[in-house]
């Protein structure tokens, strides 16, 4: 492979459609979260963007879930130690 | 016997004035003070004419004496009335004016009163009077000038630019009549007396006489109430009646019987029409009227104050009055249970519309549709129907008038005059069908706006009805000619329902797709400030913990 396509090939390229829907979300949260806002925000969306809106949420809530686990488990974590050096003392 | 000495006191509550004093002569002096007044010192006697209420009579009491004033051949201009006594000035050189009997009278003080609304009379002025050659003149006035009275003090026998006349009869005359008046008030004082007297002698013969009657008189009308005074009789008949006084004479024993025969008469008559008001007591119930069975008469009480000044007496003209109030009253009653009826089924059936418009825009189906209407004249015509699935019309929910006298032209002017019409929410099953045409020479052009299924058997009825006239020359909207309105319509509304039925489909879906990108954002937003309470979280636990330890190297060291 030339340096050239490599370097094609690690090149990050913007996601044009998801910046747009990403501010659609944000639209949607200024203005209320409600039916006819959100019609009104996405009335010029094809059927594939509007599925991959759906599919951005569910994937952001996904995210937040599993963060806020993580987070649970070093909480839990933290205090296991407390315990413990509690129990040497 | 008709003349009272009266007291200071009498004097001035009778002339309404504190300005009266006794001028140690018998008599007193009356100032004639106060607007319209003369302001002279009217000197009468202490004795004083009564009435035949036995009052005394003010002998401050100017008459009308024609004769003796137009013969004076003076321009009053006014109403002229006299006093007729002696003029002289006091020592402090007031006017001052006794009044005699007329036949004793050397003046005459002439009050002559002038204007007022709708008299044109305007008195006299000083210079005339002075140049008459009054004894005294004075002239008062309202604030305005528009009315007032004039005063004049002359000779009884006073003719201008003439020599005096003889008037000796003239007061002889008037004095003639004034003690004929009193002869009449003596007179009839004189008779009351003597009828006092007659009437306090037989009072307890007559009693006697009349107290069982009474007696009799109160089983029938237990209202009858009486007061057997010294000189008189009073009774009362009952609580809508007046008292009535009569003296102890024959002529109330004659009255006593008289009412004793018209209470026996009441009380026949109030058992013979008793059962006629019970009967319609039943009917009354029905109405909600309660019925009062009185000594004199039946009252009527009822949810309304109807019935509040109203009685019935025990009589045909009572009952007749009773059988048209109350028929009256049913009337009025029905036609109020009518008109509320009327209104919750108004009430009823908009509750209704609204309902199925709030339940149509759940369901995506158009929520406005306007169109204009004109349905006279030869050019710019259009209506439009819209037909429920059982045939009906519905009248729009608002209309603009382009002309406003229409409102007044047409009767129906909802439906019939010029302007834009308009709905505010297509409904399930209607079908909206439209017609225009631009002038005469061109066709009607039919059109069908909105389906959402097949059309009905009474929808196809009313279409073909209201517009086979004008199908006679008519085309669609792609310029084809209609010669079959049936077969047009039919056609026309199946293919306009598939395309209004893909609207509905596409609207329900866009429904659902915000329904669950709400449900995402809400999801989404409820994760994000759990998550970051979380963090904040281990952040404070991991804090402490660094504090802990810092904590115990400084110990240990």
């Amino acid at each position: 492979m030339s340096n050239v396509n490599f370097m094609e090939s690690i090149k990050i390229v913007p996601d044009k459609e998801k910046e747009m829907l990403l501010k659609i979300q944000d639209e949607i949260e200024k203005k209320g979260i409600t039916p006819e806002n959100v019609l009104e925000l996405t009335k010029n969306l094809s059927d594939s963007q509007k599925k991959r809106l759906k599919q951005l949420y569910r994937e952001q809530i996904k995210n937040y879930n599993i963060s806020t686990e993580n987070y649970k488990k070093k909480i839990l974590k933290i205090k296991s130690n407390i315990e413990n050096s509690k129990k040497a003392n | 016997m008709s003349k009272k000495k009266v007291t200071l006191e009498e004097a001035k509550e009778i002339l309404g004035s504190d300005k009266i004093f006794y001028n140690g002569n018998r008599k007193f002096n009356v100032v004639d003070a106060g607007k319209y007044h003369s302001g002279i010192t009217i000197e009468v006697p202490q004795e004083w004419t009564i009435d035949t209420r036995r009052t005394p009579e003010s002998p401050i009491s100017y008459i009308s004496a024609k004769e003796l004033t137009d013969g004076m051949n003076i321009d009053f201009d006014g109403d002229a009335s006299i006093l007729l006594g002696r003029y002289r000035l006091s020592k402090n050189g007031r006017p001052v004016f006794e009044l005699t009997e007329p036949t004793k009278a050397r003046d005459t003080l002439v009050r002559v009163s002038w204007g007022g609304a709708f008299n044109r009379t305007r008195g006299q002025y000083e210079d005339y009077a002075k140049e008459i050659g009054a004894s005294f003149f004075t002239r008062r006035s309202s604030n305005g000038g528009g009315a007032g009275n004039d005063y004049w003090i002359l000779p009884v026998d006073f003719v201008r630019d003439m020599k005096p006349r003889d008037v000796s009869a003239i007061l002889a005359n008037i004095e003639h009549k004034e003690n004929e008046r009193v002869a009449e008030i003596d007179e009839y004082i004189e008779q009351e007396d003597l009828e006092i007297k007659n009437s306090t002698e037989n009072r307890n013969r007559i009693l006697e006489q009349i107290e069982p009657i009474i007696q009799n008189i109160q089983t029938f009308n237990p209202n009858f109430e009486y007061t057997a005074g010294t000189d008189s009789f009073t009774y009362i008949e009952n609580r809508y009646s007046s008292s009535k006084a009569i003296r102890y004479t024959d002529k109330l024993i004659i009255e006593i019987a008289g009412l004793l025969e018209k209470a026996q008469n009441e009380k026949k008559a109030k058992n013979t029409y008793t059962p006629m008001f019970q009967e319609m007591e039943s009917t009354l119930s029905t109405l909600n009227i309660s019925i009062s069975y009185n000594n004199m008469n039946i009252t009527l009480k009822a949810p309304t104050s109807y019935f509040s000044y109203k009685c019935y007496s025990y009589s045909q003209r009572g009952y007749n009055s009773f059988i048209s109030d109350v028929t009256q009253y049913q009337k009025e009653i029905t036609q109020a249970q009518e008109e509320t009826r009327r209104k919750a089924e108004e009430l009823k059936t908009a509750t209704e519309l609204k309902r199925r418009k709030d339940e149509a825009k759940e369901m995506g189906y158009p929520e406005e549709f306007k169109f204009w209407n004109r349905l006279g004249g030869a050019t710019n015509l259009g209506h439009a129907y819209v037909i429920e699935s059982d045939g009906n019309i519905r009248e729009p929910d608002y209309n603009n008038l382009r002309n406003g006298n229409h409102r007044y032209k047409y009767s129906d002017w909802k439906n019939n005059a010029d302007g834009t019409q308009g709905y505010e929410q297509i409904l399930p099953g209607e079908i909206i069908v439209t017609y225009t045409k631009d002038y005469t020479a061109v066709p009607y052009i039919f059109n069908v706006e909105w389906a959402d299924g097949e059309i009905t058997e009474a929808q196809l009825e009313v279409i073909c009805d209201e517009l086979a006239e004008k199908a006679t020359f008519a085309k669609n909207i792609e310029g084809q000619e209609i010669t079959d309105i049936k077969q047009w319509v039919t056609g026309a509304v199946k293919t306009k329902a598939m395309e209004c039925k893909k609207q509905l489909i596409v609207k329900q879906q866009e429904k659902s797709f915000a329904e669950e990108i709400v449900g995402l954002a809400e999801e989404k937003v409820t994760a994000k400030v759990r998550n970051t309470q979380a963090g904040q979280l281990a952040q404070a636990y991991e804090e402490h913990i660094k504090a802990q330890t810092n904590q115990q190297s400084l110990e240990d060291d």
